[in-house]
């Protein structure tokens, strides 16, 4: 986790059987650090720093990856202009949840190609074909 | 309808330890009830031919053996691909209302048996029993979806700019389709495949995780109860995914693949399916930012953040991988993460007070630990 960083709870694998991991966060990680990069598909949350919404935005886009994002802020038109900024193929904006089958799941950049659910989603399942008709 | 190819022969291995708690039994009581076979006219043979079997389906809380299912071959694989060329033709004609109201019925049916399919995704994922009973609801919620869009297949009729002919255009099913799923949404990653492929026509293969396979094999089950016709849904499980998998998208008669997974195994199979030019749909890996402001509602973004990040322990393509937080507002959130986070009660899936459950294997629970200094290591395949 590098330099600096400091566990505020969890951290530790639990002993005995199962494969058992607590919840766990770190603070004043380096942004430079590994977990920065790579996919965590663990409960642990790290926290990393910023002072500007420019700073924000950066952070947010140093990454190969763009599927989901989260915002939370006060003011809506700051909240709509960071999700413009953001490269990702969804952003929940003051919730946590993103999926609905209603609407369209997928990613940007190095998450994917296409899109699963809402009207999007069942046109990767068909072609269209295209006759000229004269009579 | 004809479930000819279906067999219904049990799974064997189903043991359990037969120490431990009510709810314990209660889940291997459940377990056993549901029956599991394969919506394949080879499925069958692999049901029926006890050396075929050589998956072990692993209880992650308890790291118990729950059942095996088979280890199919490039050759099975391939009576998969005729089974579901055998049952295009009729499909592809099947008129979309009922095309409509067959997936409407998986949709009940998915349902109606919502704590028997939410207990099986806990016991062969982990997850806790309400992130699982959401999981269900959300999985079926894609059939009621494609049955309302089924129906709404639209194409296109209108003048050439020249004037000297009318342009038709027609949607066509894209053909049979390679479905690989993940581990970490057993239901829900299967049916965001299957319910849009049959809404538009197409027939199917389905190769789920084999670390959880048992959620789609029950799944196909209802589909069967629902009236999906023999050969429109096929589930295979194998070891060998790499040459299965290829073999599959090398075959003609398949179309289409579509992919959820790392974005590493993505990559292997895109250059796999550029053999063929298969048209191909991909969700993969995400490095989620979940950004607080520090004119944030505090609390609402501390409800947000553990539901980013804690849905499903953490292991979601959409998970909140780096909490990027405002100066001002930095101290309250980490303070209210920790007490929210330190609160979590850990512990087997299947038990109801549960809020985390484990991970899928024992290398993701290790991985967590490469927290600690040590380089962090490369995501893990699917």
């Amino acid at each position: 986790m590098g330099k600096g960083a400091r566990v505020l709870t969890g951290g530790e694998r639990t002993e005995g059987r199962g494969y058992f991991y607590p919840p766990t966060v770190l603070v004043d990680v380096p942004v430079a650090a590994e977990m920065a990069r790579e996919e965590i598909f663990g409960p642990v949350a790290p926290l990393y720093r910023f002072s500007t919404e420019d700073e924000a935005v950066a952070l947010a886009n140093d990454t190969e990856y763009g599927l989901a994002a989260y915002v939370f802020t006060g003011d809506l038109k700051r909240g709509l202009a960071v999700c413009g900024r953001i490269e990702a193929g969804m952003i929940a904006l003051n919730r946590g949840l993103v999926s609905d089958p209603a609407a369209p799941f997928g990613g940007v950049k190095q998450s994917g190609l296409g899109r699963e659910g809402g009207v999007h989603g069942i046109a990767e399942f068909m072609e269209p074909k295209y006759i000229a008709v004269s009579f | 309808m004809d479930r000819g190819c279906y067999d219904q022969t049990r799974p064997q291995a189903m043991k359990r330890a037969s120490s431990g708690s009510d709810h314990e039994e209660y889940s291997a009581k459940r377990y056993q009830r549901l029956r599991l076979f394969a919506l394949c006219q080879g499925a069958v043979y692999w049901w029926e031919m006890g050396r075929w079997w050589g998956i072990p389906v692993i209880n992650p809380a308890t790291e118990e053996v729950i059942a095996e299912v088979p280890n199919a071959s490039d050759e099975q694989a391939m009576n998969a691909v005729d089974a579901a060329h055998a049952a295009a033709p009729g499909w592809r004609a099947t008129p979309p209302r009922k095309r409509a109201e067959i997936l409407l019925r998986c949709h009940t049916l998915m349902l109606e048996r919502a704590d028997e399919l939410a207990m099986l995704i806990s016991l062969e994922n982990g997850k806790a029993l309400s992130d699982a009973r959401g999981e269900v609801t959300y999985a079926a919620e894609f059939f009621r979806w494609y049955a309302e869009e089924a129906v709404r297949i639209a194409g296109e009729y209108r003048m050439a700019p020249s004037g000297s002919n009318r342009i038709l255009v027609d949607m066509e099913p894209i053909g049979i389709a390679v479905l690989i799923t993940p581990w970490n949404f057993p239901a829900a990653m299967a049916t965001r495949k299957i319910a849009p492929a049959l809404a538009a026509g197409c027939t199917v293969v389905l190769k789920p995780a084999s670390e959880t396979p048992l959620t789609a094999y029950a799944l196909a089950d209802i589909y069967a109860e629902a009236g999906v016709p023999a050969g429109v849904v096929n589930v295979l499980t194998t070891k060998r995914a790499g040459p299965v998998t290829a073999a599959m998208l090398n075959d003609a008669r398949v179309r289409k693949l579509s992919f959820t997974g790392s974005t590493g195994v993505g990559r292997t199979l895109l250059a796999e399916a550029a053999k063929t030019v298969l048209s191909c749909s991909m969700e993969l890996g995400g490095n989620a930012p979940f950004v607080v402001f520090d004119d944030a509602d505090l609390e609402a973004a501390l409800d947000g953040a553990m539901v980013a990040k804690m849905r499903n322990a953490g292991e979601a393509c959409t998970a909140a991988n780096r909490f990027i937080v405002q100066d001002g507002i930095y101290d309250r959130f980490a303070e209210g993460l920790t007490k929210r986070m330190a609160a979590l009660r850990v512990g087997a899936g299947t038990d109801p007070a549960t809020a985390c459950g484990p991970m899928i294997t024992k290398k993701r629970s290790t991985r967590s630990r490469a927290l600690s200094p040590t380089p962090w290591a490369r995501a893990p395949a699917f």
